[in-house]
């Protein structure tokens, strides 16, 4: 498992790497070195859960020197941005790759990066749908955004301008994308999704 | 369980493919801006009618429906605010997310992936490694 864990990150990279759009910024990689470093060091540990617990290590060293960032070079032309995901330890071992690949995506765009799960969410445990977990996603992001101090959001709802939710099998293939450009695109928006699909039949694929 | 998963498969496929209806978003990723109305719109979306009998998807259609109608009155009465639309961009399905099934429909132009993983079909897949 961890060999295909190494297999698909590697792929996601080469494919990164050629895409046309991807041009990384020295400036942006020298600025966060540090939080590189600590990122990279992640992939050293040997389990699971201590590397999930090292990326989340690694989030929350990027929040604080990008609250340091903002507080000289906030404008309008850089928005604070959060990106938010949640996920359930059984699903731990395939959504590992995608996590890695997204919080290199926050940290070489100086986005917020939080990765939610049953155990950091306890505090909201009596307001949240445990029936069906994918409404999770809509109460999460208003609790992210309320001017309530939380253990988990810290103070988000006072430094955040747009949160955008992923899903925990959500990855962004190209790392240099800017999600700024997306959202002044459309001035007036206070929320963008893409649209739904018709669902083709996903039997004939697996058998 | 393996024989009862391989059974609710093909039950989920014929469903799926006489069905052909789709929800306005797929809310496997959205950018919410932290707004009034967009915490408004989140705490709508999630009271508007009945969690346990629909999905977050189905009820925000409900949702978008019943306000673009709400729209559709004031304009009449002559109203004309931010419309809707404008609030509430509904983009192209690969811009911020994955028009599926992504193993036939992504290119190397897509920014994002999402697997979109379905519990049933990886519960198929491990009863078929198990053997």
């Amino acid at each position: 498992m961890v060999t295909m864990m190494k297999i698909v990150i590697f792929l996601l990279f080469l494919l990164v790497g050629q895409g046309k759009e991807y041009q990384p910024s020295l400036q942006v990689f020298s600025q966060n070195r540090k939080i590189w470093e600590s990122f990279v060091r992640c992939d050293d540990l040997s389990s699971l859960h201590s590397k999930y617990d090292c990326y989340q290590d690694v989030s929350l060293e990027l929040e604080t020197v990008l609250n340091n960032y903002h507080k000289t070079d906030y404008g309008p032309s850089n928005a604070r941005i959060g990106i938010l995901s949640f996920l359930t330890m059984n699903i731990l071992d395939y959504a590992l790759p995608g996590i890695a690949v997204n919080l290199a995506f926050a940290i070489n765009n100086n986005y917020y990066f939080k990765i939610l799960d049953e155990d950091n969410t306890k505090e909201y445990a009596k307001e949240l749908d445990f029936y069906d977990f994918r409404w999770n996603k809509v109460k999460i992001i208003e609790l992210a955004l309320s001017r309530q101090k939380s253990v988990v959001f810290r103070d988000w709802g006072e430094k955040i301008d747009y949160i955008m939710w992923i899903d925990a099998d959500f990855i962004f293939l190209d790392l240099a994308m800017k999600l700024e450009d997306l959202i002044h695109q459309f001035p007036l928006s206070h929320f963008l999704a893409s649209a739904g699909s018709i669902v083709l039949s996903f039997v004939f694929n697996v058998i | 369980l393996c024989l009862a998963s391989f059974l609710m498969l093909f039950k989920i496929s014929f469903s799926t493919e006489f069905s052909g209806s789709t929800t306005l978003i797929n809310s496997g990723s959205f950018i919410v801006r932290n707004s009034l109305w967009g915490i408004n719109f989140l705490r709508q979306w999630w009271d508007y009618s009945n969690r346990q009998l629909f999905s977050d998807q189905e009820q925000f259609d409900l949702l978008y429906s019943f306000l673009s109608n709400q729209e559709k009155n004031k304009t009449a009465a002559g109203n004309t605010a931010v419309s809707l639309k404008e609030r509430v961009v509904i983009l192209d399905a690969s811009r911020i997310n994955t028009d599926p099934p992504a193993m036939t429909k992504q290119t190397r132009s897509n920014q994002v992936l999402h697997l979109m993983v379905k519990k049933l079909s990886y519960l198929f897949l491990y009863c078929l490694n198990s053997f």
